[in-house]
């Protein structure tokens, strides 16, 4: 019995001396988690610049095409653009906002800008989808000689998150 | 006369040479915070300038959220890269929940175009949802978010683990030879006298 003892505290100090040996050899496998939140990206861009040129009163400009692109990073993105304007104005006088239409089928139908935001291009789109959209103003008759000015805006809302693939 | 005259002037629309507008990019999704009546909280617009140049956007808030929303009034865009706008939401601590527990509204980012006689704006649109919750649901909540995200690393050194194994070892060794002596084994003693 004496024995047995005395070969289990042998054993156990054995093992005591030759486990930090073992252990520093022993693959070192500690992991590390890394995360990539991919995010999707809605975005719009608008181009080229609109130039009606010179304009006397009850004439209407040629159509101005202004490409709105859907520049999202996902093909599944629910997302709308709207257009919206202000009046025309020269420090002066004003002309209505409705002066100027805006046709998203070429010209075929025309709608009167206004100054509240109209969806032109909505529902799910693909991505880098892009979209015409011709303007063309009317001026009065009566309209005061000026240099008018105004303020197109495009708006991108995207709030619905694309589903997980 | 004056209809001769007016017939006759030209109205003079030159509409000026604009850059084309930058392309502009958001994270896609609404922005939604809950938060208990006295707490604070941000909410983080994820914004992205896709062309070479830097951008300045014009910031602003819409809705039932503005009183609760402080945002800052402009933030700049580096070329190529997505930068958070932090937006501070405070729900005062005498909200009265009674009103709705959802406060909805927007926050728009404006890129103008260049001022002249015409301007082409962008602007990004971004849904916001504050949710008013009760005290104890925060807690709760809390709880959830402490425990949810413990991960497999450990930062515990290699030498404090070995030193944790071994130690009881070599305590157990030293209990073992203490009871030996005590027990006045002779043999024990001389075989280490050997």
């Amino acid at each position: 019995m004496e024995k047995l003892l005395e070969k289990i505290a042998i054993g156990i100090m054995v093992l005591a001396i030759a486990s930090p040996v073992v252990l520093a050899v022993e693959t070192h496998t500690d992991s590390v988690i890394a995360t990539a939140n991919v995010v999707a990206l809605c975005g719009v861009e608008a181009s080229p610049d609109i130039v009606f040129g010179d304009l006397v009163p009850s004439q209407t400009s040629t159509p101005a095409t202004v490409t709105v692109t859907n520049d999202g990073s996902s093909n599944t993105l629910s997302s709308d653009v709207t257009v919206e304007g202000t009046p025309w104005n020269d420090g002066t006088h004003t002309m209505a906002i409705g002066q100027t239409q805006y046709s998203e089928d070429s010209g075929t139908t025309w709608a009167a800008l206004t100054g509240s935001p109209v969806t032109i291009f909505g529902g799910v789109i693909s991505a880098a989808s892009s979209k015409p959209i011709d303007f063309e103003v009317t001026i009065p008759g009566n309209q005061p000689v000026g240099l008018y000015s105004q303020t197109i805006t495009f708006t991108l809302s995207c709030d619905t998150t694309p589903p997980q693939v | 006369m004056r209809s001769n005259y007016q017939l006759f002037l030209t109205i003079f629309f030159v509409f000026s040479i604009i850059p084309s507008a930058f392309a502009l990019k958001q994270v896609a999704g609404m922005l939604e915070i809950e938060l208990a009546a006295g707490q604070t909280g941000v909410l983080k617009y994820g914004l992205l300038n896709d062309k070479n140049e830097t951008s300045t956007l014009k910031l602003r808030a819409e809705g039932d959220i503005v009183p609760y929303i402080s945002i800052p009034e402009s933030v700049e865009l580096q070329p190529g890269k997505l930068t958070y706008v932090e937006l501070n939401v405070n729900i005062p601590a005498d909200y009265d929940i009674s009103n709705g527990n959802e406060i909805k509204g927007s926050v728009f980012a404006l890129q103008e175009g260049r001022p002249g006689q015409v301007q082409l704006n962008l602007q990004l649109k971004k849904g916001v949802v504050i949710k008013v919750i009760e005290e104890n649901q925060v807690e709760s909540l809390n709880l959830e978010k402490n425990t949810g995200y413990i991960t497999g690393f450990s930062i515990m050194p290699f030498a404090v683990k070995t030193s944790v194994v071994v130690l009881p070892v070599v305590l157990a060794v030293m209990l073992i030879y203490i009871i030996k002596i005590k027990e006045g084994n002779k043999k024990w003693k001389n075989y280490w006298k050997k």
